[in-house]
Order: C-alpha cells, then structure tokens, then sequence
C-alpha cells in the first residue's frame, strides 16, 4: 500500500511541476487523498468497474493507468488517455456528479445481461451537492444496485467550505436514500481498506448499494488554477499539510521495521525513473 | 317543460377526438342526474365514461353502440328540469 | 382533395418498438409510466406484458435519472430507448444529453458507441396544459453528436426507428402528440425517401419549394391541395432537423427556385434559419425570391384558448405561398 501511495505521489509531484513549467494545461492535485485512495482500491479488488470523478489518480496507478496515460488529457491531447475497458476504470468525467447515474445505470446493465455488476463510484464533498448524485443514490437504493459509492470528503468545494455545503454528512444523507453507509478519517490506508473491504463484501452479498465517507485533507488548491491562499488561512492550510497521509504512513512502516532505507530507495529509484518518463513525454 | 337539450360529444384531451361508443347506461327515458354515468366509450387511450352534464330526462340517444364519435358531435338530447 | 386513412402514429410506433425488441434481445424500453400504464400515451401499449419489466422499465419521476441511468447501461452494451413524458419535461435530462451521451463516443475514442434513442411527445394543437405542448428540437439540433429525427407518419418512425437503434450514437425523436391518434391525414407522394437519413418529398410540384417538417407537414399539404388549381407547390418534409438533408432541399429549390420554410418551432435561431442560411451560401443562384420563413414568433407556448393563435395554420400558409408566387 506504502508503494502504491508513495508512487501516486511522486506522480502528483511531477505532474504539478510540469504545469508550472507550462509544459501541461492543468492539473488536480490527489495529495492528500492517497490513503483514501490506495485503501478502497485495493479493499474493492480488480473485478468492479471504477467510474471515478476526476482527481482519483492513485486508484487510476492502481488499476494499471500508465503515468503518461493518466496525464494525457491534462495535456489537451484526449479527452481520456487509457483503455477503459480493459482497466475497467472508466474516462474522468468533469461535469460534477454525472457519473453516478452512469455508475448505477451500467451495474443495472450488466445484471441484466447477467455479468458482474460490482459497479465503484468516486465522488467528491462539493459534487455532492449535484441533483444527479441525490437521483443517483435514490436511484441506487430503489433499484438495489450493486454500486459502492466512495466519498472524498476533502472539506472543500473549491472555495467553499463543507460546513456551509451540508447540514448533514454524506453518510447521513445516503441513509435518508435507504442506502447503508459510514464515515471514516482517510489518513490510515489500513483503517480504509478494512472498512471498504466491509463495504465492498456488503455491496455482493446483500446485492444492495453502500456509501462510504471518508474524511481526508486538501493539501493543494482544487486545481493548479485555484489559489487556495486567498481564501484558507495559512493555519489550515498547514494542519493539513501536518496530516498527510504519505508521510504518516511511511513512518509507521518504518517504524515498525517493515520499511527500511534500502526500501526507501528503490521505491525512490522506480518514482524518479517514472517521473522522468513523464517529462521526457511531456517536456522533452 | 323546455325543448330537449343537444349534448355533445366532449373532447378527451391530448388531440383524442374520436371515441368508441361502447354502450348506452342511460337509455332513453330515463332519468339522469348530473354526473350519472350516461354512456361508456374507448379511445385510443382507455375506457372512460361519458357523465351527464345537466340532470333531467334523456329523451334520444344520437348513436348507436359500436359507432365511431367525434368530438363536437350530438350525442344524445336531455330534457332538462 | 384525397386523404388517407392510415394506422395511427402511435399504433405505429408501439408495432415498430415490439418488433425490435423481439429481434434485438440488447434493446429495453425506459421511461415514466412506460410499463404498467403503456405510456401517457399508450404508445408502448402491452409490451410491458409481452416483454417483462425488465426490458419495459417504469422509470423513476427524473428525467436526468432516465437518460443518465441509459448512459450507463449503453455502456454496457444495451440499447435504451428512453421515453420522455412532454417535451416540456426533457430539460432536467439536457445535461445528461449533451454533456454525457452525446459526448461518450469520442470520450472514450470510439471504444464505446452508445446506442441511445430518446424518444419525446412533441407539439401543440391538443389544448395542453403549460409545458406539455413545446417543440424543442431545435435546442438539440445545435448539439454536435446527437441526431434528431421528426417524422410525422409512422411509416417513416418507423424507418428512423428502426435506424436509430443502429447507430453508435445518441437519437432524439419527436413524435407529434396531435398526430398520434390521428387517421385522416392529407394523401402524400407515395415515392420513398432515399435513405433512413434523407428528407422526403411528400408532394411533388414546380412552382415553390415548402420544407417542413413534424405535424404542420399535414397544414402545409393542406395548402399545398387547397391550392393546386394556382399554385404546384413542392413539399419536403425534412424528417430529419440534424443533420439536415440539404442535398434534397438544393435539389428541389433547384427545380422551384422558390422556398418556404415552415415549422412549428419557435423562429428565432430555428431550424428555418439554418436552412436560409444554407441555402443562401449554396443555391443563392437558383433562387428566384426571398427565402421566407413562417414560424412562431419567440415568445413562450400560450395557454390553450390562445394556441390557435400561436400556430402556423392552413390559411396563413395559403397567404404565404399566393404571397411568393404572384
């Protein structure tokens, strides 16, 4: 999991470095997200089919997204850069929400025709807000669905915080839909996995959708357009710098001499090798 | 007693102009309230009946059952009270 | 002047649907009140019974839940044909429309080609309610991606059905509500179009070109006999508003040198407008007059008692045509 958080991270990096250089358009950062991420990727296994929102590079690595692939259309060179189908992590969708009634519409679809129905559906807090994603978990709900909705809770909707977005949590929300759910902190990716792997076991046996909530930090702005300076205080902005996920997790390991240096260092040479294939692609 | 009253044949909404005449409940003679069924008719649509708008006696039936009606056309004349 | 009594529209297009579902086991039905009910309009009528309620779906009362849900499932390899109650009722489905499936196939560079209809009650005359007598089309025909049919006898639904279903990419139909249960319609040139795309032309003449399409095709041909003693009028009936058969309009302007446009569809950055244009830029030559266009000012449907007034009827088409021609 350290491998998998450690590698989306040096992605981001890279990624985020490039679009300053200009050398790609635009960027969403994940920093922050990757325990999150990594957590509910692995928990769910290779057989659902991700339809993610637009910021789930970890899960996109995970799935077998190449970096360069994963970076394609933020270069204005696709509107999707990997094989769909055969990842079964279908393209970003940037219009907010759109996807989860695409999600629980496509696991309808392949119940019909009596195929694996496990359908994923990332979503952000501010995405939530969006008619679809409240016609989606009714629609969820009513149809029993095999869908298993992820919420990035980052507590951001670009500007806007999540305390002036909902008066409820997510979590709350989706019971008043009849779907069963749960809300957790995204900083321990063990703590993740154990509850999507609940989550995901819940979704096959009871043939019934589920929502999980997970609560993680914003360490960049929404995009490398957003100036998140202008409208978080530099306190915050340094709490959630304090929480990362990578960094936290990565001294567990260490100390627990799961990790060592020599580790480190390959893990280190696989990332800057991958990085390097990304500016050569994009700034050579 | 005044002279018997023209009903037509109403309209059924959604440009259904037409209706299957499918049987008289009130015959001729009979005396009908306000909103007592008169006769049962098909569009294309559904069954539905067809009430009476004035009460008093119905004194001739226009069409037969079996018969196609239009919309706007006679139906029946009602001597009302 | 002759006219034909035919089977109705929506007898017509509910014999076209059952047909390709009995061939096409990929196919479902997904609307309100579509199952149980056949439809505000009965025109799926049975098949609910004849097909199950898993292929003849009762939707929820969303219609961004009906398209975006059909998104999905054409994603996995079905072809929804969706059911929008009123035309008035299709704009909380636009996003899914014209953000989602009209865009998926180059999303995901050609791996995914959704065969998706939507089919859409259309047009006035029926004394509706407010929003249950709008002709939209045209906010669609802008949209690149998404083809939008209008056939006005169930002879051509059924043909464009029967396309649409085919194509890799999503369909809008709008099926004229007032034409669904009507019978005697003005006789039409019996000759076919040339293709399941291409306009037809519904009364042959030599004297002015009249496109048109939808329910006002009856008004027109109405005209168009009421005046054949003066005037030999053409009539295309386009089927068709995107993409737009302009080979046939060129080729019968070509022959008149004169051209009306008439639809029921508000005229301001209408489909007349697209026509003119084209028109303009590529048979200028062989027009002899002004293109005109007779269409409903841009205002909102009124309410019932004043839709007459709204509508493009018989006489003013009449005027319209003595108008160009003498």
């Amino acid at each position: 999991m350290l491998r998998h958080m450690l590698v989306a991270r040096g992605i981001d990096e890279e990624a985020g470095q490039l679009q300053k250089q200009g050398a790609i358009d635009l960027w969403l950062s994940c920093q922050g997200h990757e325990a999150a991420q990594v957590g509910s990727a692995l928990a769910v296994g290779p057989a659902p089919t991700v339809f993610p929102s637009y910021r789930e590079h970890a899960v996109a690595l995970l799935r077998g997204v190449a970096p360069d692939e994963l970076v394609a259309q933020w270069a204005g060179r696709t509107f999707c850069g990997w094989d769909p189908r055969r990842l079964r992590f279908f393209p970003y969708t940037l219009v907010l929400a759109a996807q989860t009634l695409h999600g629980v519409g496509y696991s309808i679809g392949q119940r019909l025709q009596g195929r694996e129905d496990f359908v994923v559906v990332y979503i952000g807090d501010g995405a939530t807000s969006e008619g679809d994603m409240s016609e989606a978990m009714n629609l969820a709900a009513v149809e029993a669905a095999s869908v298993l909705f992820i919420c990035q809770n980052n507590g951001w909707a670009i500007s806007k915080p999540a305390g002036e977005q909902m008066h409820t949590s997510v979590a709350d929300r989706a019971r008043g839909f009849g779907i069963e759910s749960v809300r957790i902190t995204g900083q321990d990716p063990e703590a993740v996995f154990a509850v999507c792997a609940r989550a995901a076991a819940h979704v096959r046996e009871r043939q019934a959708p589920f929502l999980v909530e997970i609560q993680v930090e914003r360490i960049h702005g929404h995009s490398t357009s957003d100036a998140q300076e202008l409208y978080r205080s530099p306190d915050d902005i340094e709490r959630a710098r304090a929480t990362d996920p990578v960094t936290a997790y990565a001294a567990r390991l260490s100390g627990l001499g799961l990790v060592d240096a020599d580790w480190f260092h390959l893990v280190g040479a696989e990332i800057r090798d991958l990085r390097e294939r990304l500016i050569k692609e994009f700034a050579g | 007693m005044s002279e018997p009253l023209d009903v037509r044949v109403p309209s059924f909404g959604h440009g259904l102009d037409e209706a299957l005449l499918i049987e008289w409940v009130a015959a001729v003679g009979n005396r009908v309230e306000r909103g007592d069924v008169v006769a049962v008719v098909e569009t294309n649509k559904t069954t539905t009946e067809i009430v009476a708008e004035h009460t008093g006696r119905i004194t001739a039936h226009a069409a037969t059952a079996g018969t196609v009606l239009s919309s706007g056309a006679v139906l029946y004349q009602l001597a009302a009270d | 002047m002759s006219a034909s009594r035919s089977t109705s529209l929506a007898v017509s297009i509910n014999a076209t649907l059952a047909d390709l579902m009995e061939q096409r086991p990929e196919m479902l039905l997904l609307g309100e009140d579509v199952g149980r009910l056949g439809g505000v309009f009965r025109v799926t009528r049975g098949l609910r019974d004849r097909f199950g309620a898993d292929r003849v779906r009762d939707s929820l009362l969303a219609e961004s839940t009906i398209v975006g849900q059909a998104v999905g499932m054409a994603m996995s390899g079905l072809v929804p044909v969706c059911e929008i109650q009123f035309d008035g009722f299709t704009y909380p489905a636009v996003n899914q429309l014209v953000t989602q499936a009209s865009r998926i196939g180059d999303r995901w560079n050609g791996q995914v080609r959704p065969s998706l209809v939507v089919r859409i009650p259309t047009g006035g005359g029926i004394r509706g309610v407010e929003h249950h007598s709008e002709s939209n089309e045209a906010l669609f025909a802008r949209v690149p991606g998404i083809s939008v049919a209008c056939p006005s006898t169930g002879e051509d639904a059924d043909q464009i059905l029967r396309y649409a279903v085919t194509i890799g990419s999503p369909v809008v139909v709008y099926e004229p509500i007032r034409l669904y249960w009507r019978r005697n319609t003005p006789a039409r040139d019996p000759q076919p179009a040339r293709s399941a795309t291409a306009a037809r032309i519904v009364r042959r003449g030599a004297d002015l070109t009249i496109v048109t399409y939808g329910a006002v095709t009856n008004e027109v041909l109405e005209a168009a006999g009421a005046l054949a003693t003066e005037v030999d009028a053409e009539v295309v009936d386009l089927r068709w508003v995107a993409p737009l058969d302009l080979e046939t309009i060129l080729e019968s302007v070509a022959r008149t040198g004169r051209l009306l446009i008439v639809h029921e569809g508000s005229r301001d950055v209408g489909i007349g407008a697209e026509i003119a244009a084209s028109v303009a830029e590529r048979g200028f030559d062989l027009l002899r007059g002004p293109v005109r266009r007779l269409a409903p000012e841009r205002r909102p449907y009124p309410p019932a008692d004043f839709e007459k007034d709204y509508l493009i009827g018989v006489e003013q088409i009449t005027a319209e045509i003595l108008g160009m021609t003498k």
